[in-house]
């Protein structure tokens, strides 16, 4: 079993000593230690209730409720105020969800362009070359042709390769993904898988994936299982135990 | 995010939640609506009680009659009447920005004439105080002012002597003189006193006051119908109605100061030259009134509208007690719009966790939120004061057709100050913000992490 400090690559994510405590449901998360070197993909495998959602939204920013330290980019998330943490998060971290989580009042195209709106690093771009990047990573994950059309009309894969251009929209250097796959059916959730691994290669985006689904762990270049509240490295991509 | 950004984020969120808004902002619209409605109601009643009916920034004063009560008469001891130095001392009081002398006409009139106007002519005995030209001014303009009964110029008929004078002693022939009618004013009240009682009684026709100006008359100083003239052969002139002014006497014809103090000396003696009546004490502000009055009765003086006065600081209370429940209302709508928004917002919550997790702060959500909430208020407030100012045409309308005349009937029973439109859409603008501050704050405070896997 390797040493999850010992990433083999410049770690672009370094957690330490991480431990998240919920009122009613005790320690999900017990000292846990990563490192994700950048340009990995790794997939995060356990049980449900493991901790997997959990250790995502911290390593994304999103629970700051937690004791222990998580770096981004050799940045300690604690230090950063509300505005900086946000910067990061639109900057460097798109986020997948499972429930894909875009917004039924936008279209397609507005869905993928939402991050935009809160960077000032975006501020500087022009309208029209905002609107090639949207189409870009539209294209990037075959949703181009259906720009103008509104969530409502999409099946569930279609609306989660709209989840994956909005968090590519900015170039994000690691990307996170919750479960991408548990709403879909197989088949689909095998087209994502490739999009994902895709978009892993051509653009050497750091990916992490928690995840029930074996393809996805198979895909992976290394899996991490969390097992009540602590994290194994399995090394390669193997099949985690159940 | 750049301001071309925001607002396109505001704008596609408005859109979406037109419905949902709408409905929070007709609660602010109709609380601004009630409330410059009531403002401009009680402002409006105000305006008409205080400046046309109880004067608050006006005192009528006259000297203090001693009177002797002796088998069912009453007898004056002493003057009861104003003198130049005591209107020089009454200008001297601080708060008092000018003062206005009333003489009262203190030889019988009768008046003739109507013959065109009423299909016979008429005469009765009439009534008239004297008053300056400047009381009314800003009433009826210079049309008031008297400049002498002669002109100067010779003539032999009306027509040479043009509008405001006729020609004396011409005619067959003989050559006249052009002298000037004495311009009368007539209380709005007088008319409708004739249109409602008088001409009922008598079968004469109604008058419209917009028509009878410029109407002619003639009128006899020194005579009565009551009783035997005098030794002194009666003043005859000719008299043009100007205009009708609520400063007007209610009961009987005002005429300028001058001419009746020249009928009075002519009739009396050159004492009731300077012998006033009373006089018009306007002040530099309607809150001097105490001082003032203290002032005033020092002098040994008296205010004879004490109880207008009463009338009208209650109309000030009125105002106030309008203004009160104008504000509850729109306390209860802000609490709606605050309900309304915190469960919008909650329903929102999973939304905003996305938004945070794309990169947006929670100050930028704050503004955004906040910001929608602020153009709502803009919009109902506008909306609401809009409404109130056409619900206040509709009840003016009603009330031109339905509301019999009565003595001092406004044009518009409303009054509304453009500071009151403006700062009902302020107010609706924090009712909206107001009501959206706490659900977004709450909304706000929480990791995102936690709304999203509540969704």
């Amino acid at each position: 079993m390797q040493d999850p400090l010992l990433a083999y690559t410049l770690p672009v994510i370094q957690a330490r000593s991480v431990t998240r405590t919920f009122p009613g449901r005790g320690e999900v998360l017990r000292g846990v230690d990563l490192s994700v070197g950048e340009g990995e993909f790794v997939t995060l495998v356990g049980r449900s209730g493991s901790g997997k959602t959990t250790l995502l939204n911290i390593i994304g920013g999103l629970d700051s409720g937690y004791e222990g330290t998580v770096e981004i980019d050799s940045t300690d998330l604690q230090t950063l105020g509300d505005r900086a943490l946000s910067i990061l998060r639109g900057s460097t971290v798109g986020f997948v969800f499972q429930a894909y989580h875009i917004l039924d009042h936008l279209t397609v195209a507005e869905n993928a362009a939402l991050p935009s709106l809160f960077q000032p690093t975006v501020n500087a771009m022009s309208r029209d070359a905002l609107n090639e990047r949207v189409d870009q990573v539209l294209s990037a994950v075959g949703m181009a042709w259906r720009a103008a059309e509104r969530p409502a009309t999409l099946s569930g894969g279609e609306r989660q390769r709209v989840a994956i251009a909005r968090a590519l929209l900015l170039r994000p250097r690691v990307l996170l993904c919750d479960e991408p796959t548990g709403n879909l059916d197989p088949h689909t959730g095998h087209e994502v898988v490739d999009l994902l691994r895709r978009i892993h290669e051509d653009d050497g985006v750091t990916v992490v994936v928690a995840t029930h689904d074996e393809v996805i762990s198979r895909s992976a270049d290394r899996v991490l299982e969390l097992r009540r509240g602590r994290l194994d490295d399995w090394g390669g991509p193997v099949r985690a135990e159940p | 995010m750049t301001l071309r950004r925001f607002a396109r984020l505001v704008a596609l969120d408005l859109r979406r939640s037109r419905r949902r808004l709408a409905a929070a902002g007709i609660g602010v619209a109709m609380g601004v609506a009630a409330l410059v409605f009531l403002l401009g109601l009680a402002l409006g009643l105000r305006s008409t009680l205080l400046q046309r009916v109880l004067p608050l920034d006006r005192l009528e004063v006259a000297a203090e009659a001693k009177n002797l009560d002796l088998l069912g008469l009453r007898f004056g001891l002493g003057s009861d009447t104003l003198d130049g130095e005591l209107l020089a001392s009454l200008r001297a009081v601080p708060g008092v920005a000018a003062v206005y002398p009333k003489m009262k006409l203190t030889v019988p009139a009768v008046a003739s004439g109507g013959g065109s106007l009423l299909g016979s002519a008429v005469q009765t005995d009439l009534v008239a105080d004297g008053i300056a030209a400047d009381l009314v001014s800003d009433e009826v303009g210079d049309v008031f002012r008297f400049e002498g009964l002669e002109t100067g110029t010779l003539c032999e008929s009306d027509r040479q002597c043009g509008d405001q004078a006729y020609c004396s002693g011409g005619g067959a022939g003989g050559e006249g003189s052009c002298r000037r009618y004495v311009p009368v004013l007539v209380s709005p009240h007088l008319v409708e006193l004739y249109n409602g009682s008088f001409r009922r009684a008598y079968r004469l026709p109604q008058i419209d006051p917009e028509a009878v100006v410029g109407f002619t008359f003639e009128m006899a100083f020194g005579a009565s119908t009551l009783r035997s003239s005098g030794r002194r052969p009666p003043q005859r002139e000719r008299m043009r109605l100007v205009g009708f002014s609520d400063r007007a006497i209610p009961l009987g014809v005002t005429l300028p100061l001058d001419f009746v103090r020249d009928v009075n000396v002519a009739f009396g003696s050159a004492r009731a030259a300077d012998a006033y009546h009373s006089a018009i004490v306007r002040l530099d502000r309607p809150r001097d009134g105490p001082a003032v009055l203290a002032a005033v009765e020092e002098m040994g003086l008296v205010v004879t509208d004490r109880g207008a006065r009463r009338a009208a600081q209650m109309m000030v209370l009125l105002v106030a007690i309008l203004a009160v429940v104008g504000g509850a209302v729109l306390v209860v709508a802000a609490v709606s719009v605050a309900h309304a928004t915190y469960i919008t917002i909650s329903g929102r919550r999973r939304e905003i966790a996305v938004m945070r997790a794309l990169g947006a702060g929670r100050g930028q959500i704050r503004g955004l939120f906040l910001t929608e909430a602020g153009l709502v208020g803009a919009v109902a407030g506008a909306l609401g004061a809009a409404l109130a100012v056409g619900a206040a045409a509709v009840i003016d309308a009603m009330g031109r057709f339905w509301v019999p005349d009565f003595p001092f009937k406004p044009d518009s029973f409303f009054e509304f100050e453009p500071w009151l439109l403006v700062g009902g859409m302020i107010l609706g603008v924090l009712a909206c913000v107001f009501g959206a501050t706490w659900p977004t704050l709450e909304a706000t405070s929480a990791d995102p992490a936690k709304a999203l896997s509540e969704s």
